[in-house]
């Protein structure tokens, strides 16, 4: 904990201190959209079309389709797994799914922990949330806005992924840029019309 | 008595409007077969706006796309989505060139499967060759305005990955109103086609495959 705190800034808020608007914002979530999705690993591009889908209160789908119709994968998340619908044989592979489990998972799932450490700088509040593996989660919300601009993942000093965050739109993020720091990876998904 | 003359009226209508909708068994199949192959060989190109629907059936959800769809002889395609989103794919002597509003990219058509198989498809449906391919068993049927080809694949990779593609061409000029692939999942993709432009002039500069 006290390592945790030597890599943010000062200003360690107590749970309590918190509004609840700002523990909600931390907690916003997609619940039914559709993304025009572009992703960019080393030298090669890809695009399609991200739907996601909140099944219940707590089970999400998230299914990927080319422009031209065709699917290539459809996860099912629940609070405590993850399931493969269906996936294109030549993306099966551990890197791939960790990946799209871990990102568009962080944009679906709600916390169902406290988070171990809030800390403000500014207008931003950040929520961190202790992981398996001695890796966190920090949730940034804007204070002024009221919504969750950023999240990153990583070790304890390290940030492996950044998620940034613009807009609302019909209650779902609107713009979402997903950056891998190791991989050369990036995924960004502008919400388009239903 | 008023009222059962209007029953018997909508009843009529609704019949009459099945019936228009319901397909049967070509009659004459050879000649239907032949007449295809020939405006195959003579239809050069076509322009046509179209309309794409993915249905996916455990979710409820459909994505709706539109766009102009290109087609020059031989095997040269050009796909532009319009809405909701920008997307451009062509085809064109073993080459891909695909643009989203982002970047453009260019490739070789044999090193990627899924674009071999939507070009085999669009092509096939397009200039009737689909109809004596054997990678599909291929019924014909027809009703007032439309023939129907309902193909079942049985090529292995198409097999695993559509349950049936149905093309339904226009008797009047024999050009495709509406294809339907259905995947083994249940889900599937439509795709309807309007203001059609049969053998117009178009220019070669549109299946350009440079970046």
């Amino acid at each position: 904990m006290f390592s945790l705190a030597s890599c943010h800034a000062t200003g360690n808020l107590r749970l309590s201190t918190v509004s609840a608007d700002y523990l909600r914002a931390e907690r916003q979530r997609i619940h039914n959209a559709t993304y025009n999705t572009k992703i960019d690993f080393y030298k090669k591009h890809f695009s399609g079309l991200l739907l996601f889908k909140a099944v219940n209160d707590t089970n999400n789908r998230v299914v990927f389709v080319t422009e031209t119709g065709f699917k290539l994968f459809d996860f099912e998340f629940t609070p405590h797994s993850f399931n493969i619908q269906y996936c294109l044989p030549p993306l099966r592979k551990k890197l791939i799914l960790d990946v799209f489990k871990n990102d568009l998972g962080q944009l679906i799932q709600t916390d169902t922990v406290s988070p171990v450490y809030i800390n403000q700088k500014d207008s931003l509040i950040t929520f961190t949330f202790a992981r398996e593996n001695n890796k966190y989660e920090d949730y940034i919300v804007d204070s002024k806005s009221g919504q969750l601009t950023a999240i990153e993942r990583g070790g304890k000093c390290v940030k492996q992924v950044s998620t940034k965050i613009v807009g609302i739109n019909k209650g779902n993020f609107d713009e979402i840029s997903i950056r891998h720091h190791a991989l050369k990876l990036h995924i960004y998904l502008k919400q388009i019309e239903r | 008595m008023k009222h059962r003359v209007v029953y018997f009226l909508l009843f009529m209508c609704l019949s009459v409007i099945t019936m228009a909708q319901s397909f049967a068994p070509v009659k004459d199949e050879t000649s239907t077969r032949k007449k295809i192959a020939e405006i195959g060989k003579t239809s050069n190109s076509i322009k046509a706006d179209f309309v794409q629907e993915k249905n996916l059936a455990m979710l409820s959800e459909k994505i709706t796309s539109k766009g102009t769809f290109y087609f020059k002889k031989d095997n040269k395609v050009r796909l532009e989505y319009h809405q909701p989103f920008k997307y451009l794919l062509v085809i064109n002597d073993g080459k891909i060139l695909i643009k989203d509003d982002a970047k453009s990219t260019q490739m070789d058509m044999h090193k990627n499967k899924i674009f071999q198989e939507v070009n085999n498809i669009i092509i096939s449906c397009v200039n009737g060759s689909a109809i004596g391919s054997t990678d599909f068993d291929v019924k014909m049927l027809e009703n007032a305005g439309q023939l129907k080809l309902e193909m079942k694949p049985i090529a292995k990779g198409l097999k695993d990955f559509f349950s049936s593609i149905s093309i339904f061409i226009d008797k009047k000029d024999y050009s495709v109103n509406r294809i339907e692939m259905n995947e083994v999942s249940g889900d599937n993709t439509i795709i309807n086609f309007s203001n059609k432009e049969l053998n117009g002039n178009i220019d070669d500069k549109l299946f350009s495959v440079s970046k």
